[in-house]
């Protein structure tokens, strides 16, 4: 009996939880941007976005490496190492680079908003600014939200391109495929509105609300302990993880799946 | 100062983005600038298009000359009709070449039976229909084919067209009539296989019936 309670309690408190993120998330993006928001909002790309363009750089750079190394020793085998770039750029632009900029993302900027805003729930900063009149929402949650969405699908876009001009490194300028077949298969295959704007921009945009919005929910909802803000963090990435993961395989089917 | 340097980096940030992108746009999907200069519409009916995409590249002579648009079915002729657009830059003749053409047109009009038998009057109205009819050809003739070519042995389905020698060019927004189709190669495996043989035993069933010679019902390669 009691385990009946306690999954019941369980489940309550899940769907309360979601509930109370969705209010706060509907709260932030139908609010009226406050004064001097604009700055705080620039700022936290700063932070959120231009700080994470490197780690994105890099592991774009050698996913891109990895991609056209792999790509040619498999299709060498088959003699159609001319099909390198066609599928360099298609794997990157469909699913490596959304998904894998959004897990970086969630673990090297979700969980540092996560642990941001649940220290200062934990040092009451939230609870002072309430009492002098400011919204922490507005002033603290919100241009992190914006900044996570609006930087997430930048640094996709950047990943994808470093990465297509990684597997040109290893597979035109070390291994020797025809330069024109790469970039001419490429563009043959890869349509702008399908692949380009709905694969890799939309899907990002995706991954990036679900990253910034677990990430700030978590931040603000946590148990203000120093062993809570260490569970939310924790929580911050595997939701955010498994959220991206989950979501594109749903939205992979949906774009490309009736094909 | 501290938001200084941010909203510089962010500015950076922002520029990089658009190079990517840009970057994405020409060079991996090739969609914006499309540099068809003076570009217009033909269209080419074929037979079997198996494999080709829009967006797909029409080459005269290995240069590219144009974009396959659209391809359609003609619910009458059931053939494929494809609709593809061409560089005017590169398909018609410039002045002092339309020049020559419209004088070797006219040449040739001129020792054309129908032009001596007809009277003055006549004559030069034929001459005036001729030099309306060259103002918008392009520099594709009659003669000319065009097929669905493959790029090396399986890479991907383009058009090529064929130029011919004949005097008389297509206009502008024309279609060009002599097409040849995918080589599907399990049609032409199967043609292999059965080496004419499929026609020649359907041939052989029809003059069972109808109790005809077999001399007719040799292979066709054996002309």
């Amino acid at each position: 009996m009691n385990a009946i309670a306690l999954l019941g309690r369980r489940v309550i408190e899940r769907v309360r939880g979601i509930g109370v993120a969705t209010q706060m998330l509907l709260q932030i993006l139908f609010s009226m941007p406050s004064k001097g928001g604009f700055q705080r909002f620039i700022y936290q790309i700063y932070r959120v976005g231009v700080m994470s363009l490197l780690i994105i750089s890099v592991s774009g750079l050698f996913i891109g490496l990895v991609l056209g190394l792999q790509g040619y020793s498999i299709l060498v085998n088959v003699g159609s190492e001319a099909m390198l770039g066609t599928m360099v750029s298609l794997t990157l632009l469909r699913e490596l680079a959304p998904v894998v900029a959004a897990l970086l993302f969630a673990g090297r900027a979700g969980s540092a908003l996560t642990a941001e805003i649940g220290l200062m729930k934990a040092t009451e900063q939230l609870s002072s600014m309430e009492m002098i009149g400011v919204d922490p929402l507005k002033r603290i949650v919100s241009p992190r939200l914006w900044a996570g969405i609006v930087s997430l699908p930048m640094l996709t876009v950047v990943f994808a391109a470093i990465g297509i001009l990684g597997g040109k490194m290893v597979g035109v300028d070390f291994l020797g495929v025809d330069e024109g077949s790469y970039w001419s298969g490429m563009q043959s295959s890869v349509q702008f509105y399908k692949d380009i704007f709905n694969g890799t921009i939309i899907k990002s945009f995706v991954f990036a609300l679900i990253c910034t919005w677990i990430a700030v929910y978590q931040g603000y909802a946590c148990v203000p302990t120093s062993e809570g803000i260490a569970t939310s963090t924790t929580r911050t990435v595997v939701y955010s993880s498994l959220c991206v993961l989950g979501f594109d395989f749903v939205l992979t089917a949906v774009m490309f799946g009736g094909v | 100062m501290k938001s200084r340097t941010s909203e510089l980096a962010v500015g950076i940030f922002v520029i990089i983005f658009g190079v990517a992108l840009f970057f994405l746009a020409m060079k991996v999907s090739g969609l914006v600038g499309t540099n068809l200069r003076d570009s217009y519409n033909m269209t080419a009916s074929f037979d079997n298009v198996n494999g080709l995409k829009p967006r797909a590249k029409v080459t005269m002579s290995g240069v590219t000359i144009g974009r396959v648009t659209d391809i359609t079915l003609d619910p009458v002729s059931r053939l494929a009709t494809v609709h593809f657009d061409l560089d005017g830059k590169l398909t018609s003749f410039n002045t002092e070449q339309l020049k020559k053409v419209k004088a070797n047109a006219l040449e040739e009009l001129r020792y054309s039976t129908e032009y001596s038998e007809a009277d003055p009057a006549k004559q030069k109205e034929m001459e005036k229909q001729l030099a309306d009819n060259m103002n918008s050809i392009t520099s594709i003739d009659e003669d000319a084919y065009i097929m669905v070519a493959t790029n090396g042995l399986l890479g991907e389905k383009y058009l090529k067209v064929v130029p011919g020698g004949g005097l008389n060019y297509i206009k502008r927004g024309e279609s060009i009539p002599n097409t040849q189709g995918t080589m599907d190669l399990e049609d032409l495996i199967s043609k292999f296989i059965t080496g004419g043989a499929g026609k020649s035993s359907a041939k052989a069933a029809e003059e069972k019936t109808s109790t005809e010679s077999t001399e007719d019902a040799q292979p066709s390669f054996v002309e």
